[in-house]
């Protein structure tokens, strides 16, 4: 393996369908329209001389160094803001033009330290290459005149180490405003300037420290850096990278791809590649630099079993763990019956490691007791979408945004949820697309850096339905339905059933303002831009799914867009933003008890007859149980084993009580983690797994693209995720036999439809693959639905506003709200074993300040926080991002355990549980509660390990 | 804070709740539609063993708690 480098064409590739054909330095070259000169002369191999432009950015024009000549015009125009032109003759080296390069280099070198040596950048430095390109031997100037590096200097300014992850060393810039842009451009966070004038001027986080800047610590600017001024601390400490590999940042559903630079099997850097079409060269300060809890102490690499949960942890052999693990199974199975076992599946694991449990379950277990987390984040997406569209996914790449002209985004928070999507959704609506934001909160994209939301829809939680079918209901009543569009592609019949219904009086904004709280007049403008302003696209996350409506929410919005017309097309659709790294893929891999790969019910002979006779053994055609119905399953004593492929159900479900007095009640809980997570402390097996660093495999995305992981080292354990799975089926009497990933996934493409041509092959030749990838579409899909929905026609569902049984009362006067922040990632296990939590070490309340007033609260106090379920005591923020009567909180932390708080309220039609809305109360306390008190004690008391008693 | 009487419904009480609320969804759409549909996704989605508990509770209940629409289409089911 060697280290991937990839071009630098200097400034943005374009497309047009125009070419232009020049000629550089004698040779002819067509290239779109639009492109620069120095593109231009990158695409026929020539690299022109460049300081200040870099691919990813707007050209700039301010450092001189790529002049070039061009035919019948004076003087020596810079190339990278020199756009192409038919028949142009352009030369890129000349005396002249060697000359003036060697002058301005001169310059630059002249306040640079002449280190190179011990220089953190050396051997990936731009300036140093471009002073050897131009063959820059001695330096006349600023000899005698103030520099910015020697420490004594006047101008000399103080390095920022105050981000854990990169460092600014002022002494190094050049001043190409490279980083600045890439702030802005990129990112879009508008957090660095420059400061000063002339030979003075230097990047500056707007007068503070890195670390109390705006910044978020994308590392847009460490990578746009041509120099060692801003640099990734890991490359400081230990050097340059020699080998690299091509894979997917393990956190949320954008699914970046990264380059893992290595030395040897010790990683140095993360660095997203442009190549990657989720990101484009994007990512965000989790994928980028919070890789650090792969390696970290914590990690169990040992097989580990106890008898009760109260003993300690006992180290074992695989062997032996994997043998306790199956003869327990085989036993509650003989006692309890086949029911009594089952399995979860984890959103975090690969889509091969995903099957092959699901997999051991239907053919090992002979039940399809098989549920995955997904369960508690998008199953009403799955519902939603395949009822109205037939197919259970998101219907664009995410690419798409570009061609929006109006965005609604709902219940989803993607500046901190899906960083590297809000980028490019903030560009596009910083060019000019318009904004609907219908969210509870006031979220940072409301009103950030040139960007502000037309309407911004404060509902709250819990009416999105009811939000939903007044915008409707505005659409119908006032014309503004594309019935072309409908009468072509959707079901008539059932359009004019749903019209008549949105049509009634009682689905009014007017009338629907009693429950969401949204001033009519405001719906009604929102509903007129929505319809009519162009190209309209939904996107969406779990502040939509997370309700007793959350199916009815999504079916919602499907009827919006199909009775806009935003669906088909660049540009508009239905998209969820996927909270886990491969949500999409663990739903396609048939971790669902009533369903096998594809979505398709176990009921279904034909398709049951096509896994039966490929894996050599009867199915059982019942559907099994979802993990709410599992845990009550438990709780009445039928459910006695679990196989739990990397999720964390004691923190991450609602009601803990609940979920934790199931898994209590059961006798055999095989776990399988990095980390003795909440859910371990309930565990009688513990089967340790690897990192995405340590695995081969595939993640799929929320725009259902499929790409590569790549193993970076070996696995910690000794033994590969995949291999754990195949040896427990083994063991319980079934065999497996895969020698690769690669043929998991073989055997996945023979048994799904929709992903009959994908292989490994594919994947390293196309990169990714969005599915579905078969013979009709041998490419994949970006868009679906095109011509016609996998359905056939559009089908549009009555969606009643139906007020969800958790009320606001005198006990409970608030309503509560959960979701997450940029810096941390779910249950946080990931992310707390990393310098993320210099920006999040602990889950606050966010208060109105009108509430806390009320109730004698101050930001910093203590607080009681309690619902029907349970109570917790936390410290509040108040924040005006509230409305009032409103709360909310993260997850992130185990020990604040706020989900101790939430109800068991579920979802209709998935049971996904209603996590957006718990009704409250909020009291100031000097003590903790008895559950987090429990918590504290039983942290330490069920999570004892036995130190080895006999050195062998 | 122990004044709070923690509150979750548990056995055939939870399952008439979760039957309630699919029917809620289908409710406005004409009788035969919604109790075909209310069947249809109990058959569906919900194991044997849920449904023969909720059948269980129907048969020694008198008062259920289903609504009259839920409880036409889980005869239906049977
Ligand atoms: S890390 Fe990202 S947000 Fe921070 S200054 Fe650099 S580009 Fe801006
Ligand atoms: S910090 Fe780097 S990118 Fe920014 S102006 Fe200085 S040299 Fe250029
Ligand atoms: S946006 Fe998501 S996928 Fe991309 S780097 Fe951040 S966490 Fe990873
Ligand atoms: S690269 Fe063109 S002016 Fe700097």
């Amino acid at each position: 393996m060697t280290l991937i480098k990839e071009l630098d064409y200097g400034t943005p590739i374009r497309v047009s369908e125009q070419m232009v054909t020049l000629t550089i330095d004698g040779a002819s070259i067509t290239v779109p329209a639009g492109t620069s000169v120095m593109a231009a002369a990158m695409k026929a191999g020539t690299a022109i001389p460049k300081l200040c432009a870099t691919d990813s950015l707007e050209p700039f024009g301010s450092c001189r160094m790529c002049l070039v000549e061009i035919e019948g015009r004076r003087g020596t125009p810079a190339s990278c803001t020199t756009l192409v032109e038919p028949g142009m003759v352009v030369k890129t080296q000349s005396d002249n033009l060697h000359k003036l390069r060697k002058g301005v280099m001169e310059l630059y070198i002249s306040d640079h330290p002449l280190d190179c040596l011990t220089c953190s950048a050396n051997g990936d430095c731009e300036l140093q290459d471009m002073a050897g390109v131009v063959g820059l031997r001695e330096v006349r100037y600023g000899k005698d005149v103030a520099n910015h590096f020697e420490t004594t200097s006047p101008l000399s300014l103080l390095k920022d180490e105050s981000n854990p992850y990169f460092t600014y060393d002022p002494a190094k810039c050049i001043v190409c405003n490279r980083c600045v842009r890439a702030c802005e451009e990129v990112q879009g966070t508008f957090a660095l300037t420059i400061e000063g004038r002339g030979f003075d001027s230097r990047v500056s986080a707007g007068g503070v420290s890195f670390l109390e800047s705006d910044c978020v610590s994308c590392g847009a600017c460490v990578q746009a850096c041509p120099t060692a001024t801003l640099m990734e601390n890991t490359v400081i400490a230990k050097g340059q990278p020699e080998h690299s590999a091509v894979t997917t940042c393990a956190y949320c559903g954008v699914g970046c791809s990264f380059k893992a630079e290595m030395q040897g099997d010790e990683v140095i850097r993360m660095v997203p590649y442009k190549e990657g079409k989720a990101n484009e060269g994007h990512s965000c300060v989790k994928g980028r630099f919070a890789w650090g809890y792969a390696t970290h102490t914590d990690r169990i690499t040992k097989p580990m079993i106890r008898k009760k949960i109260t003993d300690e942890w006992r180290e074992v052999s695989w062997d032996e763990a994997i043998g306790y693990a199956a003869s327990e199974f085989k036993r509650i199975q003989k006692t309890y019956g086949k029911d009594a076992v089952g399995a979860i599946t984890s959103s975090r694991c690969t889509n091969e490691e995903v099957f092959l449990v699901q997999k051991l379950v239907r053919a090992a277990f002979g039940n399809n007791n098989v549920d995955t987390c997904a369960r508690v984040c998008h199953s009403p997406t799955g519902y939603g979408l395949s009822k109205t569209f037939g197919t259970s996914a998101g219907t664009q790449d995410f690419k798409s945004v570009a061609k929006a002209d109006v965005v609604l985004v709902i219940g989803a928070n993607p500046t901190d949820g899906h960083p590297v999507f809000a980028s490019r959704l903030k560009k596009r609506l910083r060019a000019g697309a318009k904004l609907i934001v219908a969210d509870p909160r006031r979220i940072d994209l409301v009103k950030s850096p040139h960007i502000k939301a037309e309407h911004h829809l404060a509902l709250l939680p819990g009416t999105n339905v009811a939000l939903l079918d007044s915008l409707a209901h505005v659409v119908v009543t006032e014309g503004l339905v594309n019935e072309t569009f409908v009468r072509e592609r959707c079901e008539w019949q059932d359009f004019e059933v749903w019209a008549r219904f949105v049509a009634e009086e009682r689905n009014s904004p007017e009338a629907m303002e009693a429950f969401t709280g949204v001033p009519a007049d405001e719906v009604r403008k929102a509903a007129r831009l929505y319809a009519k302003g162009g190209n309209a696209a939904i996107y969406y996350g779990l502040g939509v799914t997370e309700h007793s409506q959350g199916s009815t929410t999504v079916m919602a919005m499907a009827n919006l867009a199909m009775a806009t017309g935003n669906i088909g097309r660049d540009g508009v659709g239905v998209n969820p933003l996927r909270g886990q790294n491969n949500v999409q893929g663990s739903c396609d891999m048939g971790s669902f008890p009533h369903e096998f790969s594809g979505y398709r019910h176990v009921s279904d002979d034909s398709t049951r007859e096509m896994f039966q006779s490929l894996w050599g053994v009867e199915l059982s055609n019942e559907q099994g149980l979802r993990i709410p119905n599992m845990l009550d399953e438990a709780v009445d004593g039928g459910f006695k084993g679990i196989y739990i492929q990397g999720e964390d159900i004691a923190q991450s479900d609602p009601n803990t009580h609940h979920v934790t007095s199931g898994l209590e009640a059961m006798e055999c809980v095989v776990i399988q983690d990095l980390f003795l997570c909440e859910t371990a402390k309930y565990a009688h097996v513990f089967l340790p797994g690897s990192s995405f660093l340590e695995k081969d495999g595939t993640f799929t995305n929320a725009e259902r693209r499929i790409s590569r992981v790549r193993k970076v080292m070996e696995p910690k354990s000794g033994k590969a995720e995949w291999q754990i799975t195949m040896d427990l089926a083994k063991a319980l009497g079934y065999e497996m036999h895969y020698k690769h990933p690669s043929e998991i996934m073989d055997e996945i493409a023979a048994l799904t439809p929709t992903f009959q041509n994908v292989s490994y092959a594919k994947l390293n030749e196309m990169g990714s693959i969005q599915w579905p990838c078969n013979d009709k579409a041998p490419e994949g899909t970006p868009i679906m639905h095109v011509d016609r929905f996998v359905r056939g026609k559009g089908k549009f569902m009555i969606t009643d506003y139906v007020p969800t049984e958790e009320r606001t009362g005198p006990r409970f006067p608030l309503l509560l709200t959960t979701g997450r922040i940029l810096s941390q990632y779910n249950v946080g296990a990931q992310t707390r074993r990393t310098e993320n939590n210099v920006w999040h070490n602990e889950d606050v309340l966010e208060i109105h300040p009108f509430d806390a007033e009320q109730r004698g609260i101050t930001s910093g106090d203590l607080v009681m926080l309690a619902s029907r379920a349970g109570d917790i005591a936390l410290r509040a923020e108040i924040s005006e991002r509230m409305q009032p009567g409103v709360v909310y909180t993260t997850f992130h932390h185990a020990k604040t355990g706020a989900n101790v708080i939430t109800t068991d309220n579920s979802d209709w039609a998935t049971n996904c549980p209603e996590y957006k809305v718990t009704a409250v109360e909020v009291r100031r306390t000097n003590h903790y509660s008895d559950w987090q008190e429990k918590n504290n004690r039983e942290e330490i008391e069920l999570k004892r390990i036995a130190t080895s008693i006999a050195a062998e | 804070m122990n004044d709070v009487a923690h509150e979750t419904i548990t056995g055939p009480r939870k399952l008439v709740k979760m039957a309630n609320q699919i029917g809620d969804f289908f409710k406005s759409y004409p009788e035969e539609t919604a109790i075909e549909g209310i069947r249809d996704h109990i058959a569906k989605f919900w194991n044997k063993k849920m449904q023969h508990e909720l059948f269980g509770f129907m048969d020694s209940e008198k008062e259920t708690g289903l609504s009259a629409l839920v409880e036409k289409a889980v005869t239906k089911l049977r």
